[in-house]
């Protein structure tokens, strides 16, 4: 057992709390609970999204199509029960069954074929998201039917919204699956020495299909979160996802180089992004500088895990 | 004792400001946009920041990034909380924002669409150019230049859209009144100005003697100078009449080739937007919907509407 501070989430909680006590001072309207249940909310999609990318990650992979896909799986889903008048929980696991499918697609690519998972996922970029748009005809489903507005607005219990449940279901799920499982512990001895995996008798292309199969997994349920949220649903949404949900996992202290992090460090990650745009919307600060803050945080913590990682090698 | 004298000063310091802050409890106003930064956003954009200026509100202007819905989404939140006294809002999509637009309403905040409804809640106001009443004086200073008979080609926008339906409605109404007998050549399409070229260009193919083009929007126009530009055609020997008053539509008059633009008000939507919202956060009652009118261009008053409501800027001929 590490201590606290040789965690890799270490740096993303002082980083959270830091952030936290700086917006308190900063602005009167930061710390309450609305607002931090707020940021909860908010920060549930790209959680979801970065769950799944921190399997792929840890295999020293990436995956540049979640954006994509969650615009799929949410446009079919919407597409299925607004226009098809398909039951809903046949539309929920349609969703599911398209995330699995592109992740078994990514994971058959990357792993049995051989190209690298950055040229599968650029091209899943566009390639799903054209789906995406053409199989909905580029239509604006709005209005879903029960459980949608529940998933995105209801509370449980009366106070806990229900983003945040699953949130929170789905991350202690994850995390007994990455320290409890074969998989779990599979993804670590392949990310940080893939030969050496396959030397021990892992079957090494199976599991890294398995990740993509889960990070396409989670781009569904983040869909089926996100199109509840907004009570609708298109092949536009999710711009750019991919770029927010691979930074919280870096700036969870998960290594670019795969074999090195953690799944609650994606958990503190999405928050901390999600507490950048909070705080900058509740200061007034503008778009273009939002996306500059963003952007330099992403290059600082890839240059942290970078300077740890010779560290470490030295030692 | 000292140390207790300069408390005291301190909390009746403290107790001032905080009187002086009471007694300018100025108004805070949140401008929400769609995070687009062409140039008639630019103009819109522009217009409402005057207005929250002029007014002296307090103005917070936040944008989208890259359009993303769940953004706006987001900062309609941030602005729940954040207490704001109204909310001006140009929505990403009209029906995705519309369960954090309930949200503020039933907070009591009002909230005033910019530029696009939003549907599925019950906005305070919806500020935008009347697209029928816009149309009909784009076709009746078309009824103006032809008899009865007739051959005009219309450039419709997307069809599948209020806006397009709109424009084509309220041409055709304001032509058809004056000249029954007008023959109309529709051109289908999208939004996409290949399509207006390609379909001008058949148009073009199959009548000799068309007399005028009226477009739903200043791109169709562009596609419609391309194609007479490649039957041989100079500028003026058919006449033009654009939509939406932009920089390339401007640009076309001020070269000869549009006669006539009904140009929509882009600074006067935001400036509009936004006073709305301060009225309605000052609970003073305001219009359902707003008009902000359309203007009609024509080469005698270019030069003065383009310096007039800041299109000039993006011009290339001055």
């Amino acid at each position: 057992m590490k201590t606290l501070t040789r965690q890799e989430w270490y740096g993303a909680l002082v980083a959270v709390l830091v952030l936290g006590i700086f917006l308190s001072i900063a602005s009167p309207y930061f710390l309450n609970s609305r607002n931090l249940s707020n940021i909860l909310v908010q920060a549930s999609v790209i959680a979801l999204l970065a769950g799944g990318q921190t399997f792929v990650i840890l295999t020293g992979g990436v995956d540049l199509a979640v954006g994509s896909l969650t615009a799929l799986a949410g446009a079919m889903a919407g597409y299925m029960m607004i226009k098809l008048g398909i039951d809903p929980y046949m539309a929920i696991l349609a969703a599911f069954a398209i995330g699995a499918g592109v992740g078994l697609f990514n994971g058959y690519l990357v792993a049995f074929v051989g190209i690298p998972s950055f040229i599968v996922t650029l091209g899943g970029l566009t390639l799903w998201r054209g789906l995406a748009y053409d199989s909905t005809g580029g239509f604006d489903m709005s209005g879903l039917p029960d459980p949608f507005p529940f998933i995105g607005y209801g509370e449980l219990f009366g106070f806990l919204p229900m983003p945040i449940v699953v949130m929170a279901v789905f991350y202690i799920t994850m995390s007994f699956v990455l320290s409890s499982t074969k998989l779990g512990r599979y993804v670590y001895a392949i990310g940080s020495n893939e030969m050496g995996a396959r030397q021990v008798g892992i079957n090494v292309r199976w599991y890294k299909l398995g990740v993509y199969v889960v990070s396409g997994l989670c781009c569904a349920l983040a869909a089926l979160v996100l199109i509840g949220r907004m009570d609708s649903s298109s092949g536009k949404i999710a711009q750019m996802f991919e770029l927010d949900a691979i930074a919280a996992v870096i700036l969870g202290g998960t290594s670019l180089f795969g074999g090195r992090g953690s799944i609650i460090g994606s958990l503190l990650g999405a928050i901390l992004i999600t507490m950048i745009r909070n705080g900058m919307n509740l200061l007034e600060i503008s778009q273009f500088k939002q996306m500059m803050a963003i952007g330099a945080v992403v290059i600082i913590a890839v240059w942290i895990d970078v300077v740890r990682r010779k560290r470490l090698l030295r030692k | 004792m000292k140390l207790g004298h300069i408390t005291g000063r301190l909390a009746v310091a403290l107790l001032a400001v905080g009187m002086m802050t009471a007694a300018h409890a100025e108004l805070t106003i949140a401008y929400i946009t769609n995070g687009n930064t062409n140039e008639g956003w630019t103009l819109i954009n522009g217009g409402a920041k005057e207005a929250g200026k002029k007014a002296g509100v307090k103005f917070i202007e936040l944008a989208a990034e890259k359009g993303e819905l769940s953004k706006q989404l987001a900062i309609v939140e941030d602005m729940i909380t954040r207490h704001v006294d109204a909310i001006a809002i140009a929505p990403v999509d009209s029906a995705g924002i519309a369960p954090a637009v309930k949200r503020a309403l039933a907070a009591g905040i009002p909230v005033v669409a910019v530029d696009t409804n939003i549907t599925g809640a019950n906005v305070t106001s919806y500020v935008a150019t009347d697209n029928i009443k816009a149309a009909n004086v784009q076709g009746s200073w078309a009824a103006e230049q032809i008899k009865d008979g007739d051959k005009v080609v219309y450039v419709t926008g997307d069809q599948g859209q209020s806006t397009g339906q709109e424009r084509k409605k309220g041409f055709i109404d304001a032509l058809k009144a004056k000249h029954p007998h007008v023959k109309i050549i529709e051109v289908s399409t999208t939004w996409d100005q290949t399509q207006a070229q390609n379909g001008v260009e058949s148009a073009l193919r199959a009548n000799n003697d068309i007399k005028l083009i009226a477009c739903a929007w200043d791109g169709g126009a562009l596609g419609a100078v391309a194609a007479m530009k490649g039957y041989g055609i100079r500028a003026g020997e058919i006449k033009l009449a654009g939509f939406d008053g932009s920089p390339g539509g401007l640009d076309m008059m001020k070269q000869g080739w549009q006669q006539a633009n009904a140009a929509q008000m882009l600074a006067k939507i935001g400036a509009t937007g936004v006073e709305t919202a301060i009225a309605a956060a000052k609970k003073q009652k305001v219009e359902a919907r707003i008009d902000t009118g359309a203007f009609l261009v024509l080469p005698s008053n270019v030069d003065k509407f383009a310096k007039d409501s800041g299109v000039a800027q993006f011009m290339k001929m001055k």
